[in-house]
Protein backbone atom coordinates (compact mmCIF):
# COMPACT_ATOMS: atom_id res chain seq x y z
CA UNK A 1 0.00 0.00 0.00
CA UNK A 2 3.06 2.45 0.48
CA UNK A 3 3.15 1.93 -3.32
CA UNK A 4 -0.27 3.27 -3.92
CA UNK A 5 0.58 6.91 -1.65
CA UNK A 6 3.59 7.29 -3.43
CA UNK A 7 2.04 7.40 -6.64
CA UNK A 8 -0.64 9.67 -5.52
CA UNK A 9 2.49 12.00 -4.61
CA UNK A 10 4.41 11.35 -8.13
CA UNK A 11 1.08 12.53 -9.52
CA UNK A 12 0.69 16.03 -7.53
CA UNK A 13 4.13 16.43 -8.27
CA UNK A 14 3.57 15.64 -12.15
CA UNK A 15 0.58 17.67 -12.37
CA UNK A 16 2.22 21.08 -10.90
CA UNK A 17 5.39 20.11 -13.25
CA UNK A 18 2.93 20.03 -16.45
CA UNK A 19 1.02 23.29 -14.89
CA UNK A 20 4.37 25.18 -15.31
CA UNK A 21 5.13 23.95 -19.12
CA UNK A 22 1.86 24.68 -19.55
CA UNK A 23 1.34 20.98 -21.09
CA UNK A 24 -1.94 18.81 -20.66
CA UNK A 25 0.24 15.28 -20.41
CA UNK A 26 3.38 13.66 -20.68
CA UNK A 27 4.66 11.27 -22.55
CA UNK A 28 6.99 9.60 -20.59
CA UNK A 29 8.00 10.02 -16.55
CA UNK A 30 11.29 8.90 -15.43
CA UNK A 31 12.04 7.77 -11.96
CA UNK A 32 14.92 6.50 -10.12
CA UNK A 33 13.21 4.54 -7.20
CA UNK A 34 16.08 3.59 -5.09
CA UNK A 35 16.38 -0.67 -4.33
CA UNK A 36 16.51 -0.49 -0.52
CA UNK A 37 13.17 1.70 -0.74
CA UNK A 38 10.62 -1.12 -0.33
CA UNK A 39 8.81 -0.61 -3.06
CA UNK A 40 7.12 -3.45 -5.31
CA UNK A 41 8.25 -2.90 -8.95
CA UNK A 42 4.90 -5.25 -9.82
CA UNK A 43 3.19 -3.12 -6.71
CA UNK A 44 3.96 0.36 -7.72
CA UNK A 45 3.01 -0.65 -11.43
CA UNK A 46 -0.36 -1.58 -10.52
CA UNK A 47 -1.12 1.21 -8.53
CA UNK A 48 0.32 3.81 -11.35
CA UNK A 49 -2.50 1.87 -13.86
CA UNK A 50 -4.55 2.27 -10.58
CA UNK A 51 -4.09 6.13 -10.28
CA UNK A 52 -3.99 7.07 -13.02
CA UNK A 53 -7.27 5.84 -15.35
CA UNK A 54 -9.12 8.04 -17.34
CA UNK A 55 -6.50 10.82 -16.08
CA UNK A 56 -4.48 13.25 -17.93
CA UNK A 57 -2.04 10.48 -17.23
CA UNK A 58 -3.48 6.92 -18.46
CA UNK A 59 -0.99 7.14 -21.63
CA UNK A 60 1.86 8.69 -19.99
CA UNK A 61 4.74 5.75 -19.75
CA UNK A 62 6.89 4.99 -17.05
CA UNK A 63 10.95 4.54 -16.98
CA UNK A 64 11.92 3.59 -13.43
CA UNK A 65 15.31 3.12 -12.44
CA UNK A 66 16.32 0.88 -9.80
CA UNK A 67 19.66 2.64 -7.76
CA UNK A 68 21.09 -0.48 -5.91
CA UNK A 69 21.88 0.14 -2.33
CA UNK A 70 25.78 1.51 -1.27
CA UNK A 71 26.95 2.45 1.73
CA UNK A 72 29.93 3.80 3.22
CA UNK A 73 31.40 2.41 6.90
CA UNK A 74 31.69 5.08 9.44
CA UNK A 75 34.17 3.46 11.05
CA UNK A 76 36.95 2.65 8.04
CA UNK A 77 35.18 4.19 4.89
CA UNK A 78 35.31 0.92 3.11
CA UNK A 79 32.34 1.49 0.35
CA UNK A 80 29.73 -1.54 -0.04
CA UNK A 81 26.91 -2.72 -1.95
CA UNK A 82 24.29 -3.54 0.26
CA UNK A 83 20.59 -5.15 -0.09
CA UNK A 84 18.88 -3.38 2.89
CA UNK A 85 19.36 -0.05 4.44
CA UNK A 86 21.81 -1.44 7.42
CA UNK A 87 24.01 -4.14 7.99
CA UNK A 88 27.90 -4.74 8.14
CA UNK A 89 30.58 -3.28 6.61
CA UNK A 90 31.59 -6.10 4.79
CA UNK A 91 35.64 -5.37 5.45
CA UNK A 92 35.76 -4.03 9.41
CA UNK A 93 32.58 -5.26 10.54
CA UNK A 94 31.11 -2.23 11.96
CA UNK A 95 27.25 -1.88 12.27
CA UNK A 96 27.49 2.10 11.59
CA UNK A 97 26.95 2.18 8.49
CA UNK A 98 25.93 5.33 5.88
CA UNK A 99 23.76 4.43 2.85
CA UNK A 100 24.72 6.84 0.94
CA UNK A 101 22.24 5.06 -2.58
CA UNK A 102 19.61 3.13 -2.50
CA UNK A 103 16.95 4.63 -0.05
CA UNK A 104 16.10 8.07 -2.89
CA UNK A 105 12.72 8.27 -4.90
CA UNK A 106 13.51 11.10 -7.12
CA UNK A 107 11.59 12.42 -10.91
CA UNK A 108 14.24 12.57 -12.64
CA UNK A 109 12.67 14.19 -15.90
CA UNK A 110 9.43 14.35 -17.28
CA UNK A 111 8.66 14.25 -21.29
CA UNK A 112 6.49 16.78 -22.61
CA UNK A 113 4.64 16.25 -25.87
CA UNK A 114 5.92 18.44 -29.16
CA UNK A 115 3.94 22.11 -28.68
CA UNK A 116 1.09 22.30 -30.63
CA UNK A 117 1.27 25.21 -32.94
CA UNK A 118 -1.93 26.82 -33.40
CA UNK B 1 22.43 11.46 -34.37
CA UNK B 2 21.05 11.60 -30.76
CA UNK B 3 23.24 14.36 -29.03
CA UNK B 4 23.04 12.61 -25.56
CA UNK B 5 23.81 8.94 -26.36
CA UNK B 6 25.18 9.47 -30.09
CA UNK B 7 22.56 6.20 -31.05
CA UNK B 8 21.04 6.42 -34.75
CA UNK B 9 17.91 8.34 -32.85
CA UNK B 10 15.74 5.36 -33.53
CA UNK B 11 15.70 3.86 -30.58
CA UNK B 12 14.17 4.58 -27.40
CA UNK B 13 16.57 4.05 -24.59
CA UNK B 14 15.69 3.51 -20.69
CA UNK B 15 17.60 7.07 -20.32
CA UNK B 16 15.54 9.14 -23.03
CA UNK B 17 13.64 8.27 -26.19
CA UNK B 18 13.31 9.83 -29.19
CA UNK B 19 9.70 11.27 -29.97
CA UNK B 20 9.86 13.96 -32.59
CA UNK B 21 10.29 17.34 -30.82
CA UNK B 22 8.84 16.55 -27.84
CA UNK B 23 10.44 18.33 -24.56
CA UNK B 24 12.28 16.87 -22.03
CA UNK B 25 12.05 18.56 -18.57
CA UNK B 26 14.32 17.60 -16.61
CA UNK B 27 12.91 17.56 -12.61
CA UNK B 28 15.02 16.12 -10.18
CA UNK B 29 13.03 16.16 -7.42
CA UNK B 30 12.16 14.04 -4.63
CA UNK B 31 8.59 12.24 -4.99
CA UNK B 32 8.01 13.87 -1.55
CA UNK B 33 9.33 16.90 -2.08
CA UNK B 34 6.37 18.74 -1.44
CA UNK B 35 5.68 16.46 1.70
CA UNK B 36 8.58 17.82 2.98
CA UNK B 37 8.47 20.98 2.09
CA UNK B 38 5.65 20.91 4.48
CA UNK B 39 6.74 19.35 7.10
CA UNK B 40 9.63 22.16 7.42
CA UNK B 41 6.81 24.69 7.83
CA UNK B 42 5.50 22.16 10.49
CA UNK B 43 8.69 22.10 12.03
CA UNK B 44 9.38 25.55 11.97
CA UNK B 45 5.70 26.34 13.77
CA UNK B 46 7.01 24.34 16.49
CA UNK B 47 10.72 25.36 16.83
CA UNK B 48 9.04 29.36 16.89
CA UNK B 49 6.57 28.37 19.53
CA UNK B 50 8.93 26.13 22.03
CA UNK B 51 6.38 23.23 21.29
CA UNK B 52 7.62 19.38 21.56
CA UNK B 53 6.18 17.81 18.74
CA UNK B 54 6.72 13.32 18.75
CA UNK B 55 5.45 11.35 16.38
CA UNK B 56 3.98 8.46 17.81
CA UNK B 57 4.27 5.23 15.73
CA UNK B 58 3.73 1.69 15.48
CA UNK B 59 1.70 -1.86 13.79
CA UNK B 60 -2.30 -1.59 15.34
CA UNK B 61 -2.70 -2.75 18.91
CA UNK B 62 0.22 -1.84 20.43
CA UNK B 63 -1.03 0.06 22.76
CA UNK B 64 -0.29 3.33 21.49
CA UNK B 65 -3.57 5.05 23.12
CA UNK B 66 -3.49 3.06 25.95
CA UNK B 67 0.05 4.57 26.55
CA UNK B 68 -1.24 8.58 25.95
CA UNK B 69 -4.12 7.83 28.15
CA UNK B 70 -1.49 7.05 31.17
CA UNK B 71 1.17 9.71 30.25
CA UNK B 72 -1.67 12.17 29.74
CA UNK B 73 -3.02 11.54 33.30
CA UNK B 74 0.50 11.09 35.08
CA UNK B 75 2.00 13.67 33.86
CA UNK B 76 -1.29 15.95 33.89
CA UNK B 77 -0.16 19.40 35.44
CA UNK B 78 3.75 18.82 34.47
CA UNK B 79 3.50 19.47 31.00
CA UNK B 80 0.81 21.37 28.45
CA UNK B 81 -0.23 18.26 26.48
CA UNK B 82 -2.48 18.25 23.23
CA UNK B 83 -2.84 15.17 20.91
CA UNK B 84 -3.27 14.70 16.90
CA UNK B 85 -5.08 11.55 16.48
CA UNK B 86 -4.70 10.02 13.14
CA UNK B 87 -6.69 6.71 12.50
CA UNK B 88 -8.67 5.54 9.26
CA UNK B 89 -11.90 6.03 10.82
CA UNK B 90 -13.96 6.71 13.91
CA UNK B 91 -13.33 9.48 16.57
CA UNK B 92 -13.08 6.65 19.18
CA UNK B 93 -9.01 7.42 19.66
CA UNK B 94 -9.58 11.29 20.54
CA UNK B 95 -12.53 10.75 22.74
CA UNK B 96 -10.43 8.44 24.97
CA UNK B 97 -7.93 11.27 24.80
CA UNK B 98 -10.57 13.84 25.44
CA UNK B 99 -11.35 11.80 28.69
CA UNK B 100 -8.02 13.03 29.90
CA UNK B 101 -9.24 16.22 29.90
CA UNK B 102 -6.50 16.72 26.94
CA UNK B 103 -7.03 19.07 23.82
CA UNK B 104 -7.12 16.26 21.03
CA UNK B 105 -7.85 16.81 17.16
CA UNK B 106 -8.96 13.41 15.26
CA UNK B 107 -7.68 13.02 11.81
CA UNK B 108 -9.37 10.73 9.11
CA UNK B 109 -7.83 9.59 6.75
CA UNK B 110 -10.06 7.49 4.76
CA UNK B 111 -8.40 4.89 3.31
CA UNK B 112 -4.86 6.57 3.38
CA UNK B 113 -2.03 4.33 5.17
CA UNK B 114 -0.45 7.37 7.15
CA UNK B 115 -0.18 10.91 8.27
CA UNK B 116 1.63 13.15 6.08
CA UNK B 117 2.94 17.12 6.56
CA UNK B 118 -0.41 18.67 4.86
CA UNK B 119 -2.95 16.57 6.97
CA UNK B 120 -1.10 17.86 10.18
CA UNK B 121 -0.61 21.30 9.09
CA UNK B 122 -4.64 21.68 9.13
CA UNK B 123 -4.65 19.76 12.22
CA UNK B 124 -2.25 22.70 13.91
CA UNK B 125 -4.68 25.46 12.44
CA UNK B 126 -7.21 23.66 14.41
CA UNK B 127 -6.14 22.77 17.37
CA UNK B 128 -3.89 25.86 18.32
CA UNK B 129 -0.95 24.12 20.20
CA UNK B 130 0.01 26.28 23.19
CA UNK B 131 3.86 27.79 23.23
CA UNK B 132 5.85 25.79 25.94
CA UNK B 133 3.88 22.59 25.03
CA UNK B 134 4.13 18.51 24.51
CA UNK B 135 2.59 17.49 21.21
CA UNK B 136 1.72 14.00 20.95
CA UNK B 137 0.67 12.89 17.03
CA UNK B 138 -0.42 9.74 16.42
CA UNK B 139 0.06 8.22 13.04
CA UNK B 140 -1.89 5.63 11.68
CA UNK B 141 -1.28 2.18 13.21
CA UNK B 142 1.03 1.01 10.12
CA UNK B 143 4.69 0.08 10.15
CA UNK B 144 5.27 0.71 6.42
CA UNK B 145 3.87 4.33 5.25
CA UNK B 146 3.88 6.46 7.76
CA UNK B 147 7.94 5.87 7.92
CA UNK B 148 8.35 7.64 5.16
CA UNK B 149 6.55 11.14 5.80
CA UNK B 150 7.84 13.63 7.76
CA UNK B 151 4.95 15.35 9.54
CA UNK B 152 7.93 17.82 10.74
CA UNK B 153 8.70 16.38 14.17
CA UNK B 154 11.11 16.82 16.59
CA UNK B 155 11.64 12.97 17.40
CA UNK B 156 9.81 9.74 16.16
CA UNK B 157 9.12 7.42 19.70
CA UNK B 158 8.16 3.42 17.45
CA UNK B 159 6.21 1.32 20.07
CA UNK B 160 6.16 -2.49 19.80
CA UNK B 161 4.55 -4.95 22.16
CA UNK B 162 5.05 -8.22 23.63
CA UNK B 163 2.22 -9.71 21.33
CA UNK B 164 4.24 -8.98 18.15
CA UNK B 165 7.23 -10.93 16.93
CA UNK B 166 10.64 -10.01 18.24
CA UNK B 167 11.59 -9.90 14.83
CA UNK B 168 9.59 -6.49 13.60
CA UNK B 169 12.38 -4.34 13.02
CA UNK B 170 14.15 -6.08 10.80
CA UNK B 171 11.02 -6.76 9.05
CA UNK B 172 9.89 -2.91 9.04
CA UNK B 173 13.34 -1.52 9.39
CA UNK B 174 12.78 1.73 7.81
CA UNK B 175 10.38 2.66 10.62
CA UNK B 176 13.27 1.28 13.25
CA UNK B 177 16.16 3.18 11.79
CA UNK B 178 14.37 6.42 11.32
CA UNK B 179 13.35 6.36 15.52
CA UNK B 180 14.86 7.88 18.08
CA UNK B 181 12.89 6.06 20.70
CA UNK B 182 11.66 2.98 20.68
CA UNK B 183 9.35 1.65 23.41
CA UNK B 184 8.30 -2.02 24.40
CA UNK B 185 5.05 -1.91 25.44
CA UNK B 186 2.74 -4.78 27.15
CA UNK B 187 5.79 -5.85 29.66
CA UNK B 188 2.82 -7.24 32.11
CA UNK B 189 2.72 -9.86 29.90
CA UNK B 190 6.02 -10.88 29.22
CA UNK B 191 5.20 -14.26 31.82
CA UNK B 192 2.79 -15.52 29.44
CA UNK B 193 4.04 -14.65 25.53
CA UNK B 194 7.16 -16.26 24.06
CA UNK B 195 8.54 -12.99 23.22
CA UNK B 196 12.41 -12.97 23.69
CA UNK B 197 13.37 -9.93 24.88
CA UNK B 198 17.14 -10.31 24.44
CA UNK B 199 16.60 -11.22 20.69
CA UNK B 200 14.15 -7.79 19.84
CA UNK B 201 17.40 -5.71 21.61
CA UNK B 202 19.43 -7.52 18.97
CA UNK B 203 17.37 -6.81 16.20
CA UNK B 204 16.63 -3.08 17.10
CA UNK B 205 20.96 -2.56 17.44
CA UNK B 206 21.22 -4.31 14.46
CA UNK B 207 18.89 -1.76 12.23
CA UNK B 208 19.65 1.20 14.43
CA UNK B 209 22.56 0.61 16.73
CA UNK B 210 21.88 3.58 19.12
CA UNK B 211 18.40 3.66 19.26
CA UNK B 212 16.95 3.85 22.97
CA UNK B 213 14.76 0.94 24.30
CA UNK B 214 12.63 2.00 27.07
CA UNK B 215 10.48 -1.44 28.47
CA UNK B 216 6.73 -0.38 29.68
CA UNK B 217 3.17 -1.25 30.44
CA UNK B 218 0.78 1.17 30.03
CA UNK B 219 -1.37 -1.35 31.90
CA UNK B 220 0.44 -1.71 35.50
CA UNK B 221 2.51 1.91 34.69
CA UNK B 222 5.56 -0.59 35.13
CA UNK B 223 9.05 1.43 33.80
CA UNK B 224 6.76 4.27 32.98
CA UNK B 225 8.78 6.51 34.92
CA UNK B 226 11.75 5.74 32.77
CA UNK B 227 9.78 7.04 29.76
CA UNK B 228 8.49 10.37 31.28
CA UNK B 229 12.31 11.16 32.25
CA UNK B 230 12.92 10.86 28.33
CA UNK B 231 10.22 13.00 27.50
CA UNK B 232 11.82 15.12 30.40
CA UNK B 233 14.84 15.38 28.44
CA UNK B 234 13.76 15.97 25.20
CA UNK B 235 11.52 18.97 26.54
CA UNK B 236 15.06 20.57 28.21
CA UNK B 237 16.67 20.51 24.61
CA UNK B 238 13.71 22.16 23.14
CA UNK B 239 14.12 24.58 25.38
CA UNK B 240 17.51 25.16 25.63
CA UNK B 241 17.27 25.41 22.13
CA UNK B 242 14.89 28.70 22.42
CA UNK B 243 17.31 30.54 24.67
CA UNK B 244 20.27 30.13 22.69
CA UNK B 245 18.50 31.68 19.98
CA UNK B 246 17.03 34.39 22.47
CA UNK B 247 20.66 34.88 23.53
CA UNK B 248 21.80 35.22 19.71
Amino acid sequence: MHELSIVLHLLDAAEKILQENEADTATHIELDIGALTGVEPMAFEFAWMQATQNTRFEHTQLVVQHTPGWALCTNCGHGFGVESAFGICSQCGNHRIDVVAGLQLRIKSITLPELSSS
Amino acid sequence: MCASCGCSGHDTHPHHSHLSASRVVQVEQDILQENNLLAQRNRGFFEGRNILALNLMSSPGSGKTTLLERTLTDMAGLFDFSVIEGDLQTTHDAERIHATGTRVTQINTGRGCHLDAHMVHHALEGLKPNANSVLFIENVGNLVCPALFDLGEQARVVVMSTTEGADKPIKYPDMFRTAQLCLINKADLLPYVPFDLASARSYLHQVNPDLPIIIVSALTGDGMERWYQWLREQFAVVEAEELNSDQN
